[in-house]
């Protein structure tokens, strides 16, 4: 008898069923379209290569040699030590300068620098440093900027305001700050980083920040907040995901509602189990509370909630009417080309052909150089067809 | 044995698109691009879930197979099928992760370390069979459990897991053999 076809044998019986399970295991889709999604960016989008993670032996024992010297130097090191300002600069007037400083303060100002020297200011000192493609960088107090190896801004330390025009289509500007790159296409964003930490705060527009392949988008109003040594400690060295689990986004107290994304995605995670259970109108209620909040998590449901009234609800005119209001929401979204195809898609289906012809026009414009063109492109030609005489 | 999405069909026309496919990758081709992840993604997902990669790492784990693939394309020579290749890439990868989570756990056990948070399941996996399973291919070693996986959940012929595994034919039957074995009773060994 040949393995596990030995029917009255309860054992098999199980492992050939757990066996046959594990080969419908292939993901959902809407995680592979969001590894797709994520591909594209890294792959296509040439300006953020990707890092290999590093092993974790040696980051443990780097870490050890630094702490040991750090240890030895603030022992052996005086208290204060002057500053020693590496750029050359221009004195402007005091006026910029809070009274309320208690000491003397000078703001500089640098060249335009694209591989100079690391731009440094002392205590109670401000830098403004114009940076190429028109940004503009301040630094705070006691900060440092440099530039890494493929020649971005580098916030060591402090705290840097960053001004940035809005770039020309396709390109992107960055900054690095500890094991993160920040990218963003106009905005005005904070940059801190201290011992600990690297945070962000968006001011203006949206910025994406990157750890390897991995990214969370910041909206204006939003912070962020990660560690610096993330390979110090397994809790941390875990590679943060779009899901928000280690690259977390915060939401600044002002903000109402005030959503994050930890209950997010448990509320998403929840939804998932629901539908998985046979309970779409629950998985639904719970999408929509979810899609209510803000990030990644909130995203999620609000196209997911798509999926489940046309799927599992088989309400496909409310499904078009929440992918609506998912791109409505979140113009820009990581899943905004899935919803326009979805509302495509369906309203295909449904017969309305005008509606799918012109969704159909919309995305070839909107989306010229994208990968799916030839299939928009067919589906459009087979509802012309439907169309005709 | 299961062939239903498997990329290790043996049938010519597959691998005939697949060298359409790779030609027109390397020529720059995005929507070749598309088609190619769409044919793999799904194998690729499942086949790093059945070597244990955690829920909350597959999609990253996937997004690197296919980064390498991209990237490696230009060296694929043809001389193995595409699908071996990049099942080849996704065993490699997936042992990585599976080091990777054996020096965390060491690490984890050290007192100055923080305690790793247990992976979460996937609510869309029928758990506890699943997770059953799961417990009982980590008990294989990295070796049997790869042949295992390729050929009961992936569907690979034998000559094929040789190429993955770049060794002899034999060694495989020989790890399948021990491999069903081992698991069998394993299984018999779970309290019902």
């Amino acid at each position: 008898m040949k393995w596990l076809e030995n029917k009255t044998d309860r054992t098999e019986r199980w492992l050939g069923g757990a066996l046959e399970a594990a080969r419908g295991r292939t993901g959902d889709e809407v995680a592979r379209r969001r590894v797709w999604a994520r591909i594209e960016g890294v792959v296509f989008g040439k300006d953020l290569p990707v890092r290999r993670a590093r092993s974790l032996m040696l980051p443990a024992l780097t870490g050890a040699l630094v702490a040991v010297g750090v240890v030895a130097g603030l022992w052996m090191v005086p208290a204060t030590r002057p500053s020693h300002p590496s750029v050359v600069a221009k004195r402007v007037a005091p006026a910029v300068v809070s009274a309320s400083q208690p000491s003397p303060v000078v703001s500089r100002v640098a060249a335009q620098v694209s591989s100079a020297a690391p731009v440094r200011t002392g205590r109670g000192e401000k830098a403004r440093v114009a940076l190429l493609g028109g940004a503009g960088v301040e630094l705070d107090a006691n900060s440092v900027l440099s530039w890494d190896a493929e020649r971005r801004p580098l916030v060591e330390r402090g705290l840097a305001r960053f001004e940035v025009p809005h770039q020309a289509p396709g390109a992107r500007f960055a900054v690095s700050a500890g094991p993160y790159v920040i990218t963003v296409v106009g905005t005005k964003f904070h940059v801190g980083v201290d011992d600990d930490r690297v945070s962000v705060e968006v001011e203006q527009g949206v910025v994406e920040v990157w750890r390897g392949s991995r990214s969370v988008r910041l909206a204006a109003g939003d912070s962020w907040a990660g560690p610096v040594r993330g390979l110090a400690s397994p809790g941390v060295e875990r590679r943060v995901s779009l899901a928000g689990t280690s690259l977390r986004r915060a939401v600044p107290a002002t903000s109402s509602p005030s959503v994050e994304n930890g209950p997010a995605n448990a509320e998403l995670a929840e939804a998932r189990t629901a539908l998985g259970e046979g309970r779409p109108e629950d998985a639904l209620r719970m999408l929509t509370q979810c899609g209510k909040g803000t990030g990644p998590a909130a995203e999620n449901a609000a196209y997911e909630m798509g999926r489940v009234l046309r799927d599992s609800l088989y309400r496909p005119r409310a499904a078009v009417a929440a992918w609506v209001s998912y791109r409505t929401r979140f113009p820009n979204g990581l899943l905004r080309a899935e919803a326009d195809l979805s509302i495509l898609e369906t309203l295909a289906k449904l017969g309305d052909k005008a509606a799918a012809l012109s969704e159909a026009e919309a995305f070839l414009s909107r989306y010229p150089n994208s990968e799916r063109r030839d299939e928009v492109a067919k589906l459009a030609a087979r509802v012309r067809g439907a169309t005709g005489p | 044995m299961n062939q239903q999405n498997s990329v290790g069909s043996h049938q010519a026309e597959p691998v005939a698109e697949d060298r359409v496919l790779v030609e027109r990758c390397r020529n720059g081709d995005t929507v070749a691009w598309r088609a190619l992840y769409d044919r793999y993604a799904q194998p690729v997902f499942r086949f790093v879930s059945a070597l244990g990669v955690p829920p909350d790492e597959r999609e990253d784990a996937a997004q690197d197979v296919f980064v390498a693939v991209y990237r490696g394309l230009r060296q694929f020579r043809g001389e193995a099928q595409l699908s071996t290749w990049i099942y080849r890439i996704a065993a490699r990868h997936a042992s990585h992760l599976g080091r990777r989570r054996r020096v965390r756990s060491f690490l984890s056990i050290l007192p100055w370390h923080e305690t790793e948070p247990e992976p979460q399941p996937d609510p869309a996996e029928k758990a506890s069979e699943l997770r059953l399973l799961d417990r009982l291919l980590d008990k294989l070693s990295p070796k049997k459990r790869m042949v295992l996986v390729l050929f009961e959940i992936e569907g690979l012929g034998v000559n094929e897991i040789a190429n993955v595994m770049g060794c002899p034919a034999n060694t495989v039957w020989s790890r399948l053999r021990h491999a069903r074995a081992e698991l069998v009773k394993a299984a018999r060994r779970v309290p019902t």
